[in-house]
């Protein structure tokens, strides 16, 4: 660290003469100017150390010498270094630059408590990712275990699951969607998120009804000692976020964001007489945080989230060879949730939180003929108490529960996709409805103790249990969990984890107008063994390396069915092998994993074929260096095995509605080409003394590879042309915090 | 409410944007260039069922009192004339509009009614020069459709399940019509209509449109137009039915027919060749599809009369409930084909 980076700020103040003298300042962080706390100073050649205060401040005091060299040397910031004139001066205010370095480092809970499957980003290693363009959810997808998704969806598909057997929350509390319009974007704000977890195959029994698994978003706390915030835009949108002292103790931030990817589609399709854009796709949000202590042992937290998506146009022309596409066409969804969360401290072993969430979800879509309305009165409650019984034991309980009031009206087509094609609209009955008031109601209570038999025993285990209560289908349904842990050495564990996992079927599933009420709730049996390494060394802090197999039976998986709507006649396996590692080197850093899987369906119609989500390898690669002069470049490279596709053997011409209705054949038995991608992010950094500067370019598809997303047929299925994934796709970002 | 009930609508929409980008090399529904069936007609679209018997209507003035005949319009453009075949079965709607496959095939209600080599090419002459329009009528005997005692019993007992609204609102025959060069089955184009039936309690059973008529202007056109222009496919007002339709719970509501037309323009014979102004030498439609009042604009084509064969336009007008009229412009150079 060069002094001349550094600001030393001196008040020359006249000092009685004495033969000690005194120092006595402030360390401040630069470019945002918060106090920092609990670094350690040193004045050369006296050798007197003090630590910052909570308020950064420190004092030496009965210094001999007239002259010193001010020192400090902490984790996660440059050395600062700068001499003192004891004789004149006597008060300083140091500003202690941040070492930009980042790492793939990952947040991890107590060993004691931690989930054995659970990964936890935090949202300034992930939001730094190539290819995330910012946003720390994004960043999911570079996760040992999860597909990638095909095409332009932007779901979370976890270990050869369903997209629909995943289950996103904020805090623990249900949200409807966790992207935007086409996964752009997360819906809370980045900059109000601390992190985020990951739980796949063999999470423990304190989430549930997902047989995929879960992502769960962090709110950070807020603790603003003064007013800051920030201001940001990108290629697709823009938004700011602020914070704020708010009563006693108390803090407030509020994010705002705002899109404009619409007009650059809007753009792209002016000169297309067939498609008249009316109303350019965008999306909104806003996420509020407050937190206060309410006394010592009380915490208190408040968090509203609002979002929506909105998209209209016109399809002049029937759209594809469906003609039931064509005219207004219109999507909106939204959603808000308030969620006030306390956090009381019993004592040192004893602590619950709980928390409850309002609000309402909402969608409209138009298309064309068709409509589909949904507005629901969703209420959430989590609460959970953790106890420290002794050494050995801690108990963890808790339950969660969803309440749901809908109002639902639709006239919709009975939508067919076996193989991933879907029949034409036109050719699909309509069902009508119009209901009213439909309750709904998913219960869960969950024990989750932690048991380690001895304080050097290096066993530690998680027996959980679950009860959950689905009431559209009249289920109580038990779940016994386990998790353990051996730790071989103080760096090399081996984890274990599994048990048995259910899902409620969605309302259309168990509707008794359009559904089969007699469906069955779907359920998985799950199992994963794997082997943690630790590699952090004196260099290599965050340094680690996993590797492990999980394995999945699924049972009663709900197909549509011809006679009954829906049943519980399909089942599946899906089983892979994970490798994932870290090791970050000076301003080197590597972030790697391979996932080998395989994933099948059984029904009685097609006997057993490779499930849609099939991907045998996924390679991710990223490296990341920190440059002089807060410079920094990382890559991604990704290759995944081709998606599957149904090949059709024929079709027949309905020609009531001038469409064809393929006849497909064996499911999934053709192979597309394989994915490759490699992604280039280039991120500076300009840090003046009370605020910072952050520019990024982020491109997507640096070699602008043609990937086949899919097959596009014509309209008699004869012949099919591929579907080509995103083209090079740069996004540029500017942000500035203060 | 799960993220995949949240997203489908809007993975729909995408994906629609996604197709509405799609290349100009896919052929087109409405531009005839290879072997097609542009249509099916049936002279009276729905029937009566009494659980045992199949029974036109007196409204749509059936050929013969157990009968109803099936109209294909067809088009083998490029087919330089060659013999095709055809054949006709019959089978109780699988459940199509819920996922089945679309075929007779494996049914225990199949009924083969006809098999032939297309003989007369009936009115609008499917031959050279013109290769595209409706062939002779094919007589369906009503009262083979359950053709042995134990098909009838799967009709009747099928029927007599249904619930009173189903009953009423009609269910469905789906009559296959198969096309194909005599000799070749590999080439077989294989297309379907229903034919509904439904209770005696449905006074009123669904007639086709009474007419349809290509207008620019409110004057009726025989050829194609040698301008730019609009052409409206005119259909009369009182061809829009006024019917009833049942609901689970009994009531009846009063519903009025919605039609729309189905437009076909011939085109050049490369199939990969449909959207681009120099692969329409027959001109070019804006809208595949119109609905009463729509205007249809017509780009008229800027080179000479492809040789060998005419330029054909053809309108087929449905109703929402399996009605269908259809029209065809036949023209060779600026005059009606003879």
């Amino acid at each position: 660290m060069k002094p001349k980076t550094l600001i030393l700020l001196a008040l020359a103040l006249p000092l009685p003469a004495q033969a000690d003298y005194a120092l006595e300042g402030r360390v401040f962080l630069k470019g945002s100017r918060d106090p920092v706390a609990g670094v350690n100073l040193v004045l050369l050649p006296q050798k007197l150390k003090v630590t910052s205060g909570v308020d950064g401040r420190f004092r030496f005091e009965s210094v001999p010498g007239e002259t010193g060299t001010l020192v400090i040397n902490a984790q996660g910031f440059k050395r600062f270094e700068s001499e003192v004139n004891l004789a004149e001066e006597n008060e300083a205010r140091v500003l202690l630059e941040p070492d930009q370095s980042l790492n793939f480092e990952t947040t991890i809970e107590s060993s004691e408590e931690r989930d054995q499957v659970k990964k936890t980003l935090s949202r300034k290693a992930a939001a730094a990712m190539p290819g995330a363009g910012s946003d720390p959810i994004r960043a999911v997808q570079n996760l040992p275990g999860v597909n990638r998704a095909q095409g332009f969806t932007s779901q979370v598909i976890i270990q050869g699951s369903s997209p629909q057997d995943t289950r996103y929350t904020i805090d623990g509390h249900e949200i409807p969607l966790i992207f935007h319009f086409g996964g752009l974007s997360s819906v809370f704000n980045p900059e109000l998120t601390e992190s985020f977890d990951y739980l796949s195959a063999g999470y423990q029994s304190n989430y549930g009804r997902a047989l995929g698994g879960v992502l769960n978003l962090n709110s950070r706390d807020v603790d603003a000692p003064r007013l800051k915030g920030s201001v940001f835009l990108d290629t697709f949108n823009s938004g700011a976020e602020i914070e704020t002292p708010l009563g006693d103790g108390g803090a407030l931030a509020i994010g705002v964001r705002a899109s404009y990817v619409g007009q650059v589609l809007k753009a792209a399709f002016k000169d297309n007489p067939d498609f008249n854009l009316t109303v350019a796709p965008s999306y909104n949000d806003l996420s509020i945080l407050y937190s206060k202590p309410l006394s010592p042992n009380l915490r208190f937290k408040l968090l509203a989230i609002g979002s929506k998506d909105s998209l209209e146009f016109v399809a002049n022309n029937a759209l594809g060879s469906d003609p039931a596409l064509r005219g207004n066409f219109s999507n909106r969804i939204g959603f808000f949730r308030l969620i006030p969360e306390f956090e009381w401290t019993h004592s040192a072993r004893s602590k619950t939180r709980f928390s409850f969430g309002l609000g309402r979800d909402f969608i409209n879509s138009d298309i064309g003929s068709v409509y589909f309305n949904l507005r629901t009165i969703q209420g959430t409650f989590r609460a959970e108490n953790r106890t420290v019984e002794s050494e050995k034991l801690t108990w963890i309980y808790g339950m969660d529960h969803r309440f749901t009031w809908a109002d639902v009206s639709f006239k919709f087509p009975v939508f067919t996709g076996d193989g991933g094609i879907f029949n034409p609209l036109s050719t699909a009955d309509t069902r009508v409805a119009d209901l009213k008031g439909v309750p709904s109601h998913v219960l869960g209570f969950y024990l989750n103790p932690v048991y380690k038999p001895g304080a050097s025993s290096p066993w530690t285990f998680h027996p959980g249990l679950r009860l959950d209560w689905f009431t559209p289908v009249s289920q109580a349904l038990i779940q016994p969990r386990l998790g353990a842990r051996y730790s071989m050495d103080s760096s090399l564990a081996l984890v274990a984890a599994g048990g048995l996992y259910v899902q409620p079927p969605e309302e259309r599933q168990y509707s008794a107008e359009y559904g089969n009420p007699a469906i069955r709730s779907p359920e998985v049996w799950q199992l994963k063994l794997g082997a943690e390494k630790d590699l952090s060394e004196a260099l290599t802090k965050g340094s680690e390396a996993y590797s492990g197999f999980y394995g999945r039976s699924f049972q009663n998986l709900i197909l549509t069915d011809v006679s009954k709507n829906y049943s519980n006649q399909g089942s599946g396996l899906a089983y892979g092998w994970e490798n994932s590692f870290k090791y970050n080197t000076g301003p080197w850093n590597f972030w790697g994993s391979y996932t080998l899987s395989r994933s099948t369906r059984t029904d009685p119609k097609n006997g057993t074929y490779l499930y849609q989500y099939d991907q045998t390898h996924f390679l991710t690669l990223i490296a990341g260096v920190n440059l002089p002069r807060n410079w920094r470049i990382s890559s991604r490279f990704r290759y995944v095995t081709g998606p599957l596709d149904t090949i059709p053997i024929g079709a027949a011409g309905d020609l009531d509605h001038d469409v064809f209705v393929p006849i497909r054949g064996s499911l999934f038995t053709a192979r597309l080409d394989a994915f490759t991608m490699l992604d280039l992010r280039i991120d500076k950094r300009w840090l003046y003394d009370s605020w910072t500067l952050s520019l990024y370019l982020d491109i997507q598809n640096v070699l602008n590879h043609q990937n086949t997303e899919g097959l596009q047929y014509t309209y008699d299925y004869t012949s099919s042309e591929p579907v080509k994934g995103f083209p090079i796709l740069p996004t540029f970002g500017l942000k500035g915090e203060f | 409410m799960n993220q995949e009930r949240i997203s489908l609508p809007a993975a729909l929409l995408l994906s629609l944007i996604a197709s509405s980008c799609s290349s100009d090399t896919m052929p087109k529904y409405s531009i005839i260039q290879g072997l097609r069936v542009l249509a099916l007609q049936l002279d009276c679209p729905e029937v009566e069922y009494d659980g045992t018997n199949f029974t036109p209507p007196p409204a749509c003035s059936p050929a013969a009192a157990h009968q109803v005949l099936l109209t294909p319009v067809i088009s083998d453009l490029y087919g330089q004339g060659r013999s095709l075949s055809y054949r006709v079965t019959t089978c109780m709607d699988p459940g199509v509009g819920l996922g089945a496959i679309p075929t007779c095939e494996g049914s225990s209600t199949k009924i083969l009614v006809d098999s032939n080599t297309i003989a007369t090419h009936g009115p609008d002459q499917v031959i050279a020069p013109s290769y595209t329009g409706s062939i002779d009528p094919i007589a369906i005997d009503l009262g083979q459709i359950p053709a042995s005692a134990s098909i009838s019993a799967i009709y009747s007992a099928s029927f007599g399940a249904l619930t009173p609204d189903r009953i009423y609102n009609g269910s469905a025959i789906l009559v296959f019509f198969e096309l194909y060069p005599t000799g070749d089955e590999s080439k077989k184009i294989s297309t379907f209509k229903r034919l509904i039936y439904s209770g005696a309690t449905k006074t009123s059973k669904n007639l086709n449109p009474a007419s349809l008529d290509f207008k620019v202007n409110g004057s009726v056109l025989t050829t194609l137009p040698g301008t730019e222009t609009k052409i409206d496919a005119d259909v009369p007002s009182s061809s829009l039915e006024p019917y009833f339709a049942m609901k689970p719970d009994g009531t009846l509501t009063s519903e009025t027919e919605e039609v729309e037309t189905q437009w076909f323009l011939t085109g050049p014979e490369d199939i990969k060749c449909s959207k681009k102004k120099e692969c329409t030498p027959d001109g070019l439609l804006d809208l595949s599809r119109t609905r009463p009042g729509e205007l249809n604009p017509f780009h008229p084509p800027e080179g000479a009369l492809p040789t060998g064969r005419d330029r054909v336009m053809i309108g087929v007008a449905k109703d929402n409930r399996g009605g269908v009229r259809v029209q065809r412009i036949c023209d060779q150079n600026g005059t009606a084909c003879p």
